[in-house]
């Protein structure tokens, strides 16, 4: 089973669609993670997060850090992910993902960042670059 | 568990992939505001979150069949 990325022309890093269920909240969104082996952590990302479809008191989760300061994340629970792949759709259960804030400890608006599909959750697949389709691939064995 | 059907996904898919070939066209027009696409076009724009789904609601198009975006120079981003 293998994912397929897409890079983007204007940055030239690689992102992936994915549908985000969080099953307690009952709701559904639509991402275009960043593909981030640098990030420790998956999290999405407030600006691409309607605020008015939440509909819901978010709890907070832990204090994350970033290059442009730190910032409270709220909890998503019970999370899933779903990608597309060569054979079919792919559901992956990722337990409680992180929704970034808005602003930082100190106040300051946070700069609009993408969300990102960390190493926590990139661990579960092998991560493969076609030169001959200038593409990224993350590929999961049949043991997954 | 939601219904997803494999053409929402395959539309999610397609327009993800025409966004990221058209960014620099978009940042053009659109640089430092929302923008919704459906079908390769753009079907709601605003610099604002909170009017930018309000033009949605308006408009009656449903969040999950736009794919949604914060237009900006994404280069200097680490």
């Amino acid at each position: 089973m293998h994912i397929e990325c897409y890079q983007c022309f204007n940055d030239k890093r690689y992102y992936v669609p994915a549908y985000v269920f969080s099953k307690r909240l009952d709701f559904v969104l639509k991402i275009n993670f960043l593909v981030d082996t640098g990030s420790s952590t998956t999290l999405l990302s407030w600006n691409e997060v309607p605020y008015a479809t939440l509909k819901t008191n978010l709890k907070e989760h832990r204090v994350l850090t970033g290059t442009g300061g730190s910032f409270k994340a709220f909890i998503l629970p019970e999370c899933s992910l779903f990608f597309y792949a060569n054979n079919g759709i792919h559901n992956l259960a990722v337990g409680d993902l992180g929704l970034s804030n808005y602003l930082t400890v100190d106040g300051r608006l946070c700069p609009a960042v993408p969300s990102v599909l960390g190493i926590d959750i990139l661990n579960n697949f092998d991560i493969s670059y076609s030169d001959d389709l200038e593409r990224l691939f993350l590929t999961q064995s049949e043991k997954h | 568990m939601p219904i997803i059907t494999e053409e929402q996904f395959k539309q999610f898919i397609d327009d993800s992939k025409w966004l990221q070939r058209n960014y620099n066209k978009l940042i053009k027009e659109f640089n430092l505001e929302y923008i919704a696409i459906r079908n390769h076009k753009v079907v709601a724009h605003h610099k604002e979150m909170n009017e930018f789904e309000r033009e949605l609601k308006q408009s009656n198009i449903a969040i999950l069949d736009v794919v949604v975006e914060f237009i900006r120079d994404k280069r200097n981003e680490v």
